[in-house]
């Protein structure tokens, strides 16, 4: 039989067809499958509470993830986000109910920070709500909308309400800004972004998928690494916007406190379970020996100049051995 | 008598615009009766209003980015909207038009008339249904997740590609009783379009394969086979007819069309993952997105040729028509910009341009530069030949380089803005200075997008005074 598309119209939208269902296939559905089958949840992740679902569900419904990726690459320029993504981050992630698909979060565009590990590297809740509410309250060059709809806006408050501590002239002329239930839920799938480490064998099933790109910048910058972790609190030039977090230059507490303490609370972070606006990360697990020096080398040099010592990569090795 | 006869024809063509010659037309109309010319019509000019919705939605989006309190109504944030934005051109008007056309193109290319104008009514309202219900559920919060161009919720989409399965019917029919042996390579390229675009919904749709990285994995194809398989295959279609009709010769090469679908099916198909370099889906499916990439500048380059060389020689056709100009504006974005796609999805490039704008100012020199264009190019082509009257050329003009200098200016500044920011990256330096930088080049896009969204208005100006005062002149 001779193979006439021009004439045979059964034929050649058949073929037309066909090949691009075979092609489909193996290019789509096949590794789909695959990925499905293969991948498990790695050992040290935590299924999402019922809250932490219901924050996912206005994550995606306020299309966070057009400015927020959730996929740090194996390169260095990734790397203040998190260890690279694995398969199994995104292995539980399914419908959320039925007539709904199941979301993507890996994203496509940085207009924002990449959010893989933002629960370790804003841990603190309150600095979320405020941050939501009106994000250009504590990062002034913010491009993100303001969610203030999330929140509600009164002049009285109930007897068991707080209210966040929004600087006045962010507060529209109300006296009391409060998260709703949807602002809280949202804040708590924020929080539950932090990514499990990997086990030994996760680990060699990674390295065995692709070679890494992973190496260490060799020139750490301390102003780079001040400005990317420590700004969005303690501001951008150690003066925090309207003081809701503590000022790191002409501050009267911090002149107090010996250099050593300042990295103790550099590595391990502060947890206060009744003062929650007083919570700071444990750098220990987001920044190397040599970062932590160079950012603490940085804010002596530019706001305290009495103490005068440079530290070594090796001091902040040692203190992190020393005490957990 | 005579004599005052000529003044007032004078009269009238000075109100015409004197200074430019008028346009020329030549496209047969035997095979639409009056009610199919209605149909198309009624394609078109919808498609003219979600075009004009779509860019409006999408300039608030930009002017939000410099401005970011700017209309902070939930219902108006930039992430809500963003998926209106890119829904609205895409379902909205870039779909409909491109489906009018068709109705005109498959009957004219067939020698029949179409098979049914009824199932034609029934898919507009199915497509205008899905993409208003999906656009206000976008609005009101209801997203299926950030997947771009698969926002809207199946029991929405279901609507859209019951319209698409109809219209794909109802072309089919009309190619089966064809009154010519051959079918005409633009009907390969729209039918297939259809064929292919309903394949790559439905498996995007299905839920089985979709959990965890399955679902990156087939929102990666979906992204592409919606842009590639959809609207690029199905505006070739058209050009493939509009572009020698409209220069009343011959295409250049009939082979060249047909190696062109055949790569662009064998090609197109596979790129899907390059959205997704670096990310950790399988390495080897990566690979495969970046090879298959760089091999579409066979099908591109096969298309570009054979539209070239057609346009040679024709400097004065070009000139003197209204639709040409846009088409050839199309012809060479869809080297560049398709040549560009092809580059960007190396491992290389991906190190700078991957999450930046840069990939925004590409996806516009191609939606836009290439298939907007071609549109308008068919549509002024077709519509005066249907109606009777032509578009003001002065209108008609300003049209064109609202549009064409909007986008230059929306491009370059993505691009140039993007690489600034993808060097901000790579060189360590902090995240949120890659904000502020952006702020100058988001202000240029405000500006070039609101030329072009100028010139959606003039068109919809210029495509309504063709259609409903078509009694003022005679054909």
């Amino acid at each position: 039989m001779k193979l006439d598309f021009t004439s045979n119209h059964k034929l050649l939208f058949g073929t037309a067809f066909l090949v691009f269902f075979i092609l489909s296939y193996l290019i789509a559905i096949q590794p789909a499958s695959e990925a499905k089958k293969q991948v498990k949840p790695l050992i040290e992740s935590n299924p999402m509470t019922k809250q932490q679902l219901q924050g996912f569900q206005v994550y995606i419904g306020e299309g966070c993830a057009y400015c927020h990726t959730q996929q740090v690459r194996p390169l260095v320029m990734d790397e203040g986000f998190g260890r690279p993504s694995v398969p199994g981050d995104y292995a539980s992630q399914k419908p959320l109910n039925w007539w709904m698909q199941t979301p993507n979060v890996l994203g496509s565009e940085r207009i924002g920070p990449d959010l893989s590990n933002v629960g370790a590297r804003r841990n603190n809740e309150v600095w979320n709500y405020i941050h939501l509410y009106q994000p250009r309250s504590v990062v002034p060059n913010s491009a993100m909308p303001a969610y203030h709809w999330l929140f509600e806006k009164k002049n009285d408050l109930k007897l068991n309400e707080t209210a966040l501590p929004v600087p006045v002239k962010f507060r529209k002329g109300y006296n009391y800004i409060i998260p709703t239930q949807k602002a809280k839920d949202l804040v708590a799938y924020i929080l539950y972004l932090q990514q499990p480490a990997l086990s030994n064998a996760e680990v060699i099933n990674e390295n065995a998928r692709y070679k890494r790109t992973t190496v260490r910048n060799n020139f750490i910058d301390g102003i780079n690494v001040y400005q990317s972790q420590c700004a969005a609190c303690h501001g951008a030039n150690g003066k925090a916007v309207e003081s809701l977090f503590p000022s790191l230059k002409d501050s009267m507490p911090l002149s107090k406190k010996t250099i050593d303490q300042k990295m103790q609370v550099i590595l391990n972070g502060i947890t206060d379970a009744k003062n929650p606006i007083r919570n700071m990360p444990a750098y220990r697990q987001l920044l190397s020996d040599e970062e932590i020096a160079a950012v603490v080398n940085y804010m002596e040099k530019a706001w305290n100049q009495k103490n005068g010592r440079i530290i070594s990569a090796e001091e902040i090795r040692t203190l992190r051995m020393q005490k957990k | 008598m005579n004599e005052t006869k000529n003044i007032s024809i004078n009269v009238s063509s000075i109100n015409d615009h004197p200074l430019v010659i008028e346009h020329d037309a030549t496209l047969t109309t035997e095979h639409c009766d009056k009610s199919s010319t209605r149909l198309i019509l009624t394609y078109l000019f919808a498609s003219s209003i979600w075009l004009i919705v779509g860019t409006l939605i999408g300039q608030m989006a930009a002017i939000k980015l410099v401005f970011p309190d700017f209309a902070s109504e939930s219902w108006m944030s930039f992430g809500r909207i963003r998926p209106v934005h890119t829904n609205s051109v895409f379902w909205g008007w870039t779909s409909l038009a491109m489906i009018g056309l068709a109705y005109y193109v498959i009957p004219s290319s067939s020698n029949t008339k179409i098979y049914s104008n009824k199932i034609g009514w029934i898919s507009f309202f199915l497509i205008n249904i899905s993409v208003i219900a999906g656009n206000l559920m976008l609005m009101w919060g209801i997203s299926n997740g950030s997947q771009e161009y698969r926002e809207f919720v199946w029991p929405v989409m279901i609507i859209f590609m019951l319209g698409i399965a109809l219209t794909a019917y109802n072309f089919y029919q009309t190619i089966a009783h064809r009154n010519v042996k051959e079918i005409y390579i633009s009907n390969w390229f729209i039918m297939a379009a259809c064929i292919w675009t309903l394949t790559f919904m439905i498996i995007s749709y299905l839920p089985f394969y979709q959990i965890g990285l399955g679902e990156t994995i087939i929102q990666g194809y979906y992204m592409h086979m919606a842009v590639g398989m959809w609207f690029m295959s199905f505006t070739l279609g058209i050009i493939y007819f509009m572009l020698p009709k409209l220069l009343n010769r011959p295409i250049y090469s009939y082979s060249l069309g047909i190696l062109a679908f055949w790569t662009q099916l064998l090609f197109y198909t596979m790129i899907g993952m390059h959205h997704f370099i670096f990310s950790p889906v399988p390495w080897w499916l990566q690979t495969i997105a970046i090879v298959f990439s760089i091999g579409m500048i066979i099908p591109v380059s096969a298309s570009t040729a054979n539209f070239a060389f057609t346009l040679k020689g024709n400097k004065r056709k070009i000139k003197y028509s209204s639709g040409l100009p846009f088409i050839l504006t199309g012809v060479i974005f869809y080297f560049v910009a398709s040549f560009q796609g092809s580059l960007s999805a190396l491992r290389f490039s991906n190190l700078v341009w991957h999450f930046t704008d840069f990939t925004i100012a590409h996806s516009h020199m191609t939606m836009y530069g290439i298939v907007t264009f071609f549109l308008w190019g068919s549509i002024y082509g077709l519509v005066p030949n249907l109606t009777g009257r032509q578009p003001r050329t002065l209108w008609v003009e300003l049209h064109f380089w609202f549009a064409l200098t909007g986008l230059l200016i929306y491009a370059v500044a993505l691009m140039w803005g993007g690489t600034e920011r993808g060097l901000i990256w790579l060189n360590g330096l902090p995240f949120i200075q890659s904000v502020s930088i952006m702020i100058p080049y988001w202000l240029w896009r405000v500006i070039g997008g609101g030329l072009m969204l100028t010139a959606h208005f003039i068109f919809a100006w210029n495509l309504y005074e063709m259609i409903f005062k078509s009694k003022r002149q005679n054909p």
